[in-house]
This record gives structure tokens, sequence and C-alpha cells, in this order.
């Protein structure tokens, strides 16, 4: 008699989980963390070009080693947090993110300073290194932005009735997206 | 006081044609504005990503949007036949467009998206490339599919953009500069095609049994054709106007007939009398070689359709794109 019941027990349960999308939320999860892991991949694409960029325009100009060296800091920090996609939180992902931004404001300052080399900004080593670094900003906008996307179906999927039930059963938890780059960081520097 | 009447009848039939004349003037002017204010927001206004006309849809063998008319109908069809080319040796699917202006102004964010939504290259290898020319944003924007990216780095768009690009682009120089860009992407790819292809299949080549093959079937249809020519030839007048009239079994073993076929000109009235052996008594030919003519029609048609059908509309594969590829302002 128990052993029936049991038998039962697990086979409404297993209905259950199909019918309110356990196995979805697991594809969906599988989904976050893959965009997660796309993201990552790019922010590291953009750190590891980052020495080669730095010893390339120090070739130039050697006397703008503050900036150079705010670049340097800046990728050694961030490369210091690495975030795995089983504990995204929004306090870690904003601590990666503000990592990575200040990466992104330092490099946008070094790019200001050679717009004053004109023999730099015509090394052709230099010019490819620029659209690559280019290329990979725009690479992790999109991976941002698919990340966010496959986060954002998870969530909604989590959340619904009755698959909200399943999730917190088994701990499906919300979680969070990218925001927005704060403005202060990107924007360029006027000087009249 | 009859004579003032018909005065006062005139003025009116007068006064009323005026104000006939005078609204027909007004709605025409009204016409005119209308199709001049037509004119020119088409004319003038930024492109959404999804109005972008899709000229390859239409057919197959056009690869360029140019709905502004920036780069000249020479260079486009020449672009079209490098880029079919370029699709029919490597598979990849390239989209060009030339617009004056876009909306949001983003050259990057607007080919990316052009890319993503037509689905630009083969799905299994996304190996998709769009190249935009946005004429008031001054800028060229190359983006490739997420499977081209190894094939050709952003640096490489980035080296032909200043090579061959920027420099006539700068100048106003549409047709220059996309004419070499577009040579210069194209060189580039079959050169990788062909490296590649060096290094992994140098000993098996499929290629000559296939050739062969396809030489043989064309001198066999060369030839059924001859023969066929051949037998409607008047020898009289020399025209192929010969027309099987009446036929007369002379012997029938084994399945073979034996006829005495007369054939008469429809253009001089000739008439010329052949013995024939054929297999059964189908006549749908010239006798003979019944099959001969129905095969033959078969295969030059299909032949045509394969080759020459460049009218029906072309797709795009639903390549995916991950920001790949490189923009330079001009």
């Amino acid at each position: 008699m128990k052993h029936l019941m049991k038998f039962i027990f697990v086979a409404i349960s297993a209905i259950l989980f199909s019918s309110c999308g356990y196995n979805s939320m697991v594809e969906k999860e599988e989904a976050v963390n893959t965009a997660w892991s796309n993201v990552e991949n790019q922010y590291q694409r953009r750190a590891d070009l980052i020495p080669n960029l730095v010893n390339t325009v120090k070739g130039y100009a050697s006397h703008e080693a503050e900036t150079l060296e705010s670049v340097v800091q800046a990728r050694a920090k961030a490369t210091q947090i690495t975030l795995n996609a089983e504990d995204l939180t929004p306090e870690k992902l904003q601590q990666y993110q503000k990592a990575q931004g200040e990466i992104g404001s330092a490099l946008g300052r070094l790019m200001r300073i050679t717009e004053n080399y004109p023999e730099l900004k015509a090394n052709q080593n230099f010019q490819e290194l620029q659209a690559q670094l280019e290329g990979t900003e725009n690479r992790i906008s999109v991976e941002r932005r698919n990340f966010n996307q496959a986060t954002q179906d998870y969530n909604t999927f989590i959340r619904k009735f009755p698959q909200n039930l399943i999730a917190n059963m088994f701990g499906f938890e919300k979680k969070p997206y990218f925001e927005a780059e704060s403005g202060n960081e990107k924007a360029p520097e006027v000087k009249f | 006081m009859k004579d003032s009447e018909q005065k006062n009848e005139q003025k009116t039939i007068e006064h009323k044609s005026f104000v006939y004349l005078h609204n027909m003037k007004k709605t025409f002017a009204i016409f005119i504005i209308c199709c001049t204010i037509g004119v020119l927001q088409a004319w003038a206004h930024p492109y959404k990503v999804n109005e972008i006309p899709m000229v390859h849809l239409q057919d197959r063998t056009r690869y360029v949007s140019n709905p502004d008319q920036i780069l000249s109908s020479q260079t486009t069809t020449s672009i079209d036949s490098i880029l079919y080319n370029l699709e029919q040796q490597t598979g990849i699917e390239t989209l060009v467009v030339a617009v004056n202006e876009i909306e949001g102004g983003d050259c990057f964010e607007f080919a990316l998206q052009l890319g993503k939504q037509q689905g630009v290259g083969k799905k299994e290898t996304n190996n998709g490339l769009v190249i935009l020319l946005v004429t008031r944003e001054r800028c060229i924007q190359f983006v490739t599919g997420y499977g081209l990216e190894g094939t050709l780095p952003d640096a490489v768009c980035k080296r032909i953009q200043i090579q061959y690009m920027n420099q006539p682009f700068s100048q106003g120089d549409w047709d220059t500069g996309m004419m070499a860009g577009i040579r210069a992407v194209n060189r580039y790819l079959i050169d990788y095609r062909d490296g590649t292809e060096r290094a992994e299949t140098s000993a098996t080549d499929y290629y000559p049994p296939l050739i062969f093959i396809a030489t043989v079937l064309l001198l066999f249809f060369v030839f059924a054709y001859r023969r066929l020519r051949r037998k409607s030839r008047c020898p009289h007048c020399k025209k192929h106007t010969l027309q099987r009239s009446t036929s007369r079994l002379l012997s029938e073993v084994n399945g073979i007939r034996r006829e005495e076929v007369v054939y008469t000109c429809t253009y001089c009235g000739y008439t010329v009398v052949r013995e024939e052996e054929s297999q059964d008594n189908r006549h749908d030919g010239f006798g003979g070689r019944g099959g001969g003519p129905i095969i033959f029609g078969g295969g030059f048609f299909g032949g045509r359709g394969g080759h020459g059908g460049g009218f029906s509309g072309g797709s795009f594969g639903g390549g995916d794109f991950g920001g790949g590829g490189a923009g330079s302002k001009f």
C-alpha cells in the first residue's frame, strides 16, 4: 500500500512538472546562463585587447602615462571580479558592471587622447586595434541585450501562475538585468 | 429691358464659369502641393529598418538596395554580379544598402537590425554580411554574422574601408568607393576560401567526374539535336519544315517495325520517302527514336532553368549577428 502511494505521488508530480513548466524553467535558465557566458566572453575579449593597445599607444604618446595607467589599473581591478551564472544577484551584477564600466570610461579617455596624435592614428597596427576595440564594444552591447532578453523571458515565465508555485518549490529565483550604462560614465568631455 | 436681362444672364454664366475655373485652379494647386510634399517626403524622410526595400527577395540575383539612387545602375549591376558569384562560390549572403538618411542615425545599430530582421546568412553557419552606406551620417558600416567573424575579422573590414572606401566617399564619389570596397571584400573572401580549401582537400577533388559527366551529357544532347534537325530538313528548300504525312507498314518482326514514311515539306511541298525502323508503334516524334526529342527537350529546358532563370525571388537563410564588423566615418 505504501508502495502504491509512492508510485502515485511520483506519477502525479511528473505530470505536474511537465504541465507546470518545470522543464521549460530549466531550459530558460540555461538560456540565461549561456547568454551570461557570452557577455563574459566579450568583456574578456576587451580585456585581452588592452595590453596590446596600451603598448601601441605608449610608443607614440609615452607622456600620457596617467591615462595609460588608469586603463591598466581598471583592467586589473575588473579581471578580479568574475561572476558565475549560478550566483547572479543584483548586487554582484552591479559590482561587475561597475568594474567593467570603469574600463570602458578609461578606454574612452585613452581613445580621446589619441585624437591628438596623428602619427599614432595613421599607424596601421593601431587602426586595427581600434577596429577590434570598437567591434568588441559593439559585441558587448549586443550580448548584453541578448542577456537581458533571455532574463526577461525567464523572469516572466517563473513569475506567472501556476509556474510560480513550482519555481518557489525548486528555488528558481528572479535574475537581475543589466542596467543602461549610467550617463556620466560615457558622456564625452566638453571643453571650451 | 430684355437686353439688360440677357446681359445679366451672360454675366451669371461668366461668373459661374469663373468660379468653376477658379475652383479648378485651386484644386489643381492643392493637388500639385500635395504631390510635391509627397515627393519631398519620400525623398527626404529617414528610413526605418523595415522600410528598406529588399530587392533580393524579388530577384535572387540582386543584392544592392539602392532606393535613393545613390549608386549608378551600372555600379549596382556589377556589384550584384560580384555578390551573386560570391554566394555561389562560398555561400556567403551579402546585403548592400545605400540610403540618404536613417532613423536614429546609428549606423551600426541600423545595420545590425537590418541583418537580424532579414536574417541575412545561412541559419546553420550565420555567414551573413551587411554593408550599409548612409550619406547624411557620412558613415560606412560592415556587420558580419556570427559565423563570418572569423573569416572576415573586424580589422580587415576596417582596413578595406580605410584603403578603398573612405577616400572616395569623402569626396562624394559613392560609385568608386562602393565598387572598390565590394571588390576588396570579394577578393578577400575568395582568397580565404581558396586558402582553406587547398589546406583541407588537396588530394580528393570531386569536380573532374562531375565535369566529365556534364560534358558527355552535353555532347549527347548536341548530337541528338543535330540529328533531329537534320531529319526535319527539307533537301529541296533547306528549311526545317519537313513533316511526317503518311506511312506504310513494310514488315513487323519481333516487335521491330519497318515502315515507309512519307515526309512533306510544309514550305515548298517537296516530298521525301524514307524507310524507318522502330521498336514499337509510337509516332510522337519523327518516328524512329521517339524518346530522343522528349529527353532532349527536358534536358534543354532543365538546363536553362538552372542557370538562366534569374528572375525568381531569393531569400535570406535566417542568419544571426553578434555585432562583428567595423564602421568608419568619412
